[in-house]
């Protein structure tokens, strides 16, 4: 049998969350106390409209439920006082109960409702306005089919009612926040309501609507109706991608080049001459694997000028000297080096302004490009 | 010795509870006097859960009117002024019927703590929420808790959430039998099945509905205060009047129909919030 109020593939069903059993209970607990609250027997006075109204609606709603669920709960006995209670007095009862309906104030607390969601809302009290609308809707549809069934009817209340439905299975999304809740009252629908009682399976339409809304926003927020593209068409913007990587990296070394190192301009300074701040430009590398680092330190101005001596240091991971690395090779800006003791390879100022190349730095004898890192100004 | 009016000198002197999630401990209710008193205006104070409040504390009544609201306005505005001691008496109530309460949750499991918040109900359906300190005590099911401040519900409205059922407001909303209202047959009822009918029953469905009404779109818990007692109170089955009726005598074998009506408090604080 197909079940057309459940969606297995909502998160919150797939997790067991929404409880039918709870929300029938609920509904069970409501028409118990609208039947005490509806006095022992019918009067010109009693039950008065909004007792008459809960009755009306509850015996319906729970007439759209799993039978199976109204056993396991105790509440046979409930839905057969509801039934005698209508028996005879049904009609009059109608007529009270369809004097409260307003569906100009369901209409216009709705809007109101979208309206609030433009604003960022408490979750808590969305959920809550979501669902008090939902069943508000949902008890005022099933007492005009209760009404209509015991051959009371108010046209004009019905038009209003119908806009409400209309209005809200066109703004399902509105009520997104009440999701669950609407799960769970799917879960308890019986699956073949629409050949039990065409009537009442007319009101569980919204619910349908709602249902839609949801998988439909929930399949949003996975990317779940996003089409894997070709994978002619991934590789293609793969090789785009880095094409456009390495073209852009080529420009910035070509930038660097001209940078990286300090001016010649700037001046040593002197006996007798105005002490110039020496500064300094820190340059790092790491190897592909990460477990090393290699470390240039660029004074700024440089005290010997272009006869200054730098030196590449090299470090592993704890940051101690990087003894493993001794006598390996390096190229630095095209300048080649070896690395010595403690892990040192020393570099002639002027020989890396020289070449004019970008600080690229290949270590090894199969000369394995480091990744030069780049820091921000506080790091 | 105090006045009617209350000293102005002395504030409200706060009382404290039994934990009820922590056997022998006791825990303050509310943090301060100002706290206290937005409470008992809020809840004791403001229909219809006062209604309510004096079914769960029937002495309620000797200190003042509940359907009387503007004596209930002058009693929370003397509070106000005179830094809530005029509203120690109603305090003190306040504290022997949570007091009651709470115990009632300790005995019968009602109680349940997510780490960062207790929630416990007694058998009057009194809803305790702590979090350090009692941060509310509320007749649940009573309208909506935080609706129950008129300027909140105003401020609710406001912002367009709907807080009554709009489509039954029409015609005859003003239905002279509203759920607050008494029945004639209601004549007939004792103390008890009023509070379980009128209070303890609303308060259990409130917290059972809060089930697919504390979840966000894909089952997310959000609000976890009053839902976190759902799966702890019996089937619907096991709470029928005779179920509450033996639970509350189980709870409450001196005092059958409810708290004394003379209520003494737990212990005593020097009102700046520590005991």
């Amino acid at each position: 049998m197909s079940e057309p109020y459940i969606r297995h593939n909502l998160a919150a069903t797939r997790d067991g969350i929404p409880d039918a059993v709870a929300e029938v209970a609920c509904w069970l607990d409501r028409l118990e106390d609208a039947l005490r609250d509806a006095g022992p027997e019918v009067t010109a006075e009693s039950p008065g409209p909004q007792e008459a109204y809960d009755c009306l609606a509850l015996a319906a709603k729970l007439k759209r439920v799993r039978p199976e669920l109204i056993e396991e709960l105790e509440g046979v006995e409930e839905l057969q006082r509801a039934g005698a209670m209508l028996d005879g007095n049904g009609a009059e009862l109608a007529r009270r109960a369809l004097g409260v309906l307003n569906p100009d104030a369901w209409l216009e607390a709705a809007r109101e409702f979208d309206r609030a969601l433009d604003e960022p809302l408490d979750e808590s009290e969305e959920i809550e306005g979501a669902v008090e609308l939902i069943e508000d809707l949902d008890d005022g549809e099933l007492v005009l089919a209760a009404a209509r069934r015991l051959g009371v009817a108010d046209a004009d209340v019905e038009t209003g009612v119908e806009r409400c439905v209309d209005w809200l299975c066109q703004h399902a999304d509105v009520f997104l926040a009440a999701s669950v809740y609407v799960q769970a009252v799917g879960l308890a629908l019986r699956p073949d309501l629409e050949s039990q009682d065409y009537d009442l399976a007319a009101t569980a339409l919204k619910f349908a609507a709602l249902l839609d809304a949801a998988e439909a926003a929930e399949a949003d927020l996975t990317l779940a109706h996003v089409q894997p593209l070709p994978t002619a068409v991934v590789q293609g913007l793969y090789d785009k991608y880095v094409e456009e990587r390495e073209r852009l990296r080529a420009v910035f070394l070509a930038a660097l080049a001209l940078k990286w190192l300090p001016p010649l301009r700037r001046r040593v300074a002197g006996r007798g001459e105005e002490a110039v701040q020496t500064e300094a430009r820190v340059w790092e590398w790491s190897s592909p694997d990460g477990q090393w680092l290699a470390r240039l330190v660029v004074p700024d101005p440089p005290p010997r000028g272009d006869e200054e001596m730098l030196s590449l240091a090299f470090f592993d991971a704890a940051h101690r000297e990087a003894a493993d690395l001794v006598g390996r090779p390096v190229v630095l800006a095209g300048v080649e080096g070896t690395v010595g003791q403690r892990g040192r390879a020393p570099l002639a100022l002027g020989a890396l302004r020289a070449t004019g190349e970008a600080p690229r730095l290949y270590v090894g004898t199969d000369r394995v490009e480091w990744e030069l890192q780049m820091k921000g100004p506080d790091e | 010795m105090r006045t009617a009016e209350g000293d102005a000198r002395t504030p409200l002197q706060l009382n404290a509870v039994p934990h009820p999630a922590r056997g022998g401990a006791a825990v303050q209710l509310f943090a301060d006097w100002q706290t206290a008193c937005a409470h008992l205006r809020d809840h004791w104070l403001t229909a219809p859960e006062c209604q309510a409040w004096a079914l769960v504390a029937p002495a309620y009544t000797s200190l003042l009117d509940p359907g009387d609201a503007d004596a209930r306005y002058r009693y929370a505005e003397q509070a106000r002024i005179t830094a809530g001691s005029s509203a120690q008496p109603l305090y003190d109530l306040c504290v022997a019927a949570v007091a009651l309460e709470a115990g009632d949750a300790a005995r019968l499991q009602w109680v349940q703590d997510d780490g960062r918040v207790t929630a416990a109900m007694g058998t009057s359906g009194v809803v305790l929420l702590i979090e350090g300190v009692v941060r509310t005590a509320f007749v649940a099911g009573q309208g909506d808790p935080q609706a129950t401040k008129d300027g909140q519900r105003r401020r609710l409205e406001r912002r367009g959430l709907p807080r009554e059922r709009p489509l039954r407001s029409g015609g005859h909303g003003g239905d002279p039998h509203g759920p607050q209202s008494r029945r004639p047959w209601e004549d007939k009822w004792s103390a008890e099945e009023r509070l379980y009918y009128r209070v303890f029953r609303p308060a259990v469905q409130l917290v059972k509905r809060a089930q697919h009404r504390s979840r966000d779109m894909r089952g997310g818990i959000v609000r976890a205060d009053y839902a976190l007692l759902k799966g702890l109170l019996p089937t619907r089955s096991r709470l029928k009047y005779e179920d509450w009726l033996e639970l509350r005598r189980a709870c409450r074998p001196e005092s059958p129909s409810g708290p004394p009506q003379d209520p003494r408090p737990a212990a005593v604080t020097d009102g700046t919030g520590k005991n």
